[in-house]
């Protein structure tokens, strides 16, 4: 108790100690400068006491009064006061409103926290990955910052979404799920067709730094309220909460008629975790797959020159089921500027699954087959149709034993399962290399590749 | 007068008993580029406060050594043990007094009309002087800020304060009839060091070990630790309500460009 001051005291005086010190000060005119003493002596409280005045006043020891106003004064100040100024520069360019304070941009909750304590890269990969450019800083937002058309970019027999109104869209919808309280690392659950409702939520999601789990229609209300729970999902998103959804789901509908607040944006960061995919039902054993702006980015940059796509191209992606790969498909398609249809008799490309597990990408005069799975994103294309090559930056091996399965690592590679350590362990070798449980057969090498034949496998 | 004025035990008689006068200095703050400059590089930057103290000092001994009159340099820091940021001697009151300044809306800082904000610092003296009187006339609030004032209910000083802290209210006449300064919070953005023991209590009752990392090795820990171990002089001011300040930044006697054009036109003269 330092000079005899109990923490009773402190409430009991810090208010009046601090409201008569120099902390607060107020002057009534000039009196100073009209040397009117009388006038200054009257006023001499409200201008600040030092602290053997206020000691006289309150009847503590100036020890005591020092105490306390130290205490409050350490009680009520505010950190990182001057990183706002800083940040904002000053002078006529200060808008306080354009601050977003650090703490809270990066504020997550304990699931968010356990999601990002789950990813996992090798660092020697991701340094090389940062080197040769196959990682960088872009993020959605970029794409629809640098598109912003009247363009077709989502049709469907009910509707067609220009890129304007896919932007818009998915800010209202990030409004509306930040409403809804999810915030960065949140998972967001959706259950939507592979229609503009599944893209515009991938949008929304990077707008405010939650993480996606699309989830197929066809599941059931209890499938998807094991996934949800299991995957600690703070919201699930369904096209109608009418029919057979999880309790407590929301209707996207609602989400997009949300209004779009005046305040910061929210800063993409491309390292968060954007995608969270499913490889199994809804068990103990769900593996779900975690993926960053990174990852999906640097599958774009592969996949979409490949796809030789145009502005007035439409891509027909309803046969793929939702889920990672057609989510590069799609991802792909904006970047050329083209737009992704579920109407076959529109389309100029169609993407069929063969026999092999590979999709084959057919326009009028060109025809390219991509290979991949959910955890790595596309890491394949034969555009013979079989004979596979690594795409740029994707490393490959094949094991060695009894099996010949194809084992891979590479920028577009997932941060490893959320809560299963059983599945790490299984998918991944001790040298950081991804067992895709698919056998091939190496069919040629030369100095920098090697091409496969996909003989099939999981 | 000082005596007068001054808080007890914190007049000039404190440091020199026999004082007879009180010799008190101003210089002019920052150049015009440096008013236009982003907030880190001005508070970085902005303070002429070094000089002030050299020349005090060189005036100290030279009384001493000229006209054999026992003086001191005032010295210019605070007094933690006796209050908020409390100065051992007020320079303010001295200046006040001897009408180089005024006091102004923004958290009584002193304006001069001509040579705008300015670094003050004072010499004791046993050696007797004739007393200048203070000023006239309060400069502060100026035409302009009155504008803005009566369309907004602030001035600039007020408006753009990051931490708001000075509110105020001005007369029928224009003239103050009441200014409120919250130092604590303006302390709190430009004593920097006075954060020094929270980001301390901070590391102690981190939840793990990366929070307390942050918390002494974070950026606010390392800006601090360098200002204090560079000795940076960024601890005292960030600006921003003299930035906005027409008397402080667009007095005549501030501004160097406009010192220096009679000069800069009688060298053009004398070349051609």
């Amino acid at each position: 108790m330092p000079y005899g001051v109990s923490e009773q005291m402190i409430d009991t005086y810090s208010e009046l100690i601090f409201d008569l010190s120099l902390n607060k000060q107020t002057r009534r005119g000039d009196p100073i400068r009209n040397l009117d003493h009388a006038a200054w002596l009257e006023q001499r409280e409200a201008t600040g006491l030092n602290d053997p005045e206020i000691a006289a006043k309150t009847g503590l020891a100036v020890e005591q009064v020092t105490f306390i106003r130290n205490i409050t004064e350490r009680r009520v100040f505010r950190l990182n006061q001057y990183r706002k100024l800083y940040r904002l520069g000053g002078g006529l360019r200060y808008r306080e409103d354009r601050y977003q304070d650090p703490e809270e941009k990066f504020e997550m909750n304990d699931d968010a926290v356990a999601l990002r304590l789950a990813m996992h890269f090798v660092p020697s990969q991701v340094k090389k990955f940062i080197a040769e450019g196959l990682w960088s800083a872009e993020v959605p937002g970029d794409l629809l910052a640098a598109n912003n058309s009247n363009d077709p970019a989502i049709i469907s027999a009910a509707a067609t979404v220009s890129y304007a109104e896919l932007s818009v869209r998915a800010e209202q919808m990030a409004a509306g799920l930040a409403e809804n309280g999810a915030g960065r690392g949140d998972v967001v659950a959706t259950v939507l067709p592979m229609a503009a409702e599944l893209f515009i939520s991938y949008f929304a999601c990077a707008q405010i730094g939650a993480v996606l789990l699309p989830l197929e229609h066809s599941l059931s209300g209890f499938e998807i309220a094991e996934i949800a729970r299991y995957s600690n999902a703070h919201i699930v998103v369904c096209e109608n909460t009418a029919g057979d959804v999880p309790d407590g789901a929301v209707s996207y509908h609602d989400l997009v008629a949300a209004e779009v607040p005046d305040r910061p944006r929210f800063v993409q960061v491309a390292a968060d975790p954007i995608l969270l995919t499913t490889n199994a039902g809804g068990n103990e054993q769900l593996q779900a797959g975690i993926f960053t702006h990174q990852n999906m980015q640097s599958a774009v940059r592969n996949t979409a020159p490949l796809l030789k796509l145009f502005s007035s191209d439409q891509i027909d992606l309803s046969a793929l089921p939702v889920g990672s790969l057609s989510l590069v498909l799609a991802l792909s398609a904006f970047d050329a500027g083209a737009a992704v249809t579920t109407d076959p008799a529109g389309a100029t490309h169609s993407v069929t699954l063969t026999n092999d597990g590979s999709l084959e990408i057919s326009g009028a005069d060109h025809k390219v087959h991509l290979w991949g799975q959910n955890d790595t994103l596309i890491v394949l294309s034969a555009e013979d149709g079989h004979t596979f090559a690594p795409l740029p930056g994707v490393e490959t091996r094949v094991a060695d034993g009894d099996t010949s399965e194809l084992q891979i690592r590479g920028p577009s590679m997932m941060a490893g399962y959320l809560a299963n350590s059983t599945a790490n362990a299984a998918v991944w070798t001790a040298d950081g290399w991804y067992k895709t449980g698919t056998e091939v057969t190496i069919t040629s090498e030369t100095a920098d590749n090697v091409y496969y034949s996909i003989i099939g496998g999981s | 007068m000082v005596e007068k004025f001054a808080p007890a035990g914190h007049g000039p008689s404190e440091l020199l008993p026999k004082v007879a006068s009180v010799i008190t200095i101003g210089v002019t703050g920052p150049t015009q580029g440096t008013w236009r400059a982003p907030a880190k590089v001005m508070t970085s930057v902005g303070a002429n406060v070094g000089r002030i103290y050299r020349v005090a000092v060189g005036l100290s001994f030279h009384i001493e050594s000229r006209y054999g009159y026992r003086s001191i340099y005032c010295p210019p820091h605070v007094d933690p043990e006796f209050g908020a940021r409390m100065p051992m001697q007020s320079l303010k009151l001295h200046a006040e007094l001897a009408g180089i300044g005024a006091r102004s809306l923004a958290g009584d800082i002193l304006l001069e009309p001509e040579f705008g904000m300015l670094y003050y610092g004072s010499v004791y003296t046993e050696m007797p002087l004739p007393s200048d009187e203070p000023m006239a006339e309060n400069p502060c609030p100026a035409p302009s800020c009155v504008k803005l004032y009566k369309e907004t209910g602030q001035t600039p000083c007020q408006k753009f304060c990051p931490v708001q802290c000075l509110s105020g209210e001005l007369n029928e006449d224009n003239s103050v009839a009441e200014m409120n300064f919250d130092m604590y919070r303006c302390a709190e953005l430009c004593q920097q060091y006075e954060n020094m023991p929270t980001m301390i209590e901070r590391a102690f009752e981190a939840d793990d070990q990366l929070d307390r990392e942050e918390t002494l090795y974070g950026a606010e820990a390392q800006s601090f630790f360098y200002k204090a171990t560079a000795g940076v002089d960024t601890n005292a001011q960030c600006f921003e309500c003299m930035r906005v300040c027409p008397i402080a930044t667009q007095s005549e006697g501030v501004d160097p460009i406009r010192r220096g054009a009679a000069a800069r036109e009688a060298a053009q003269k004398g070349g051609s």
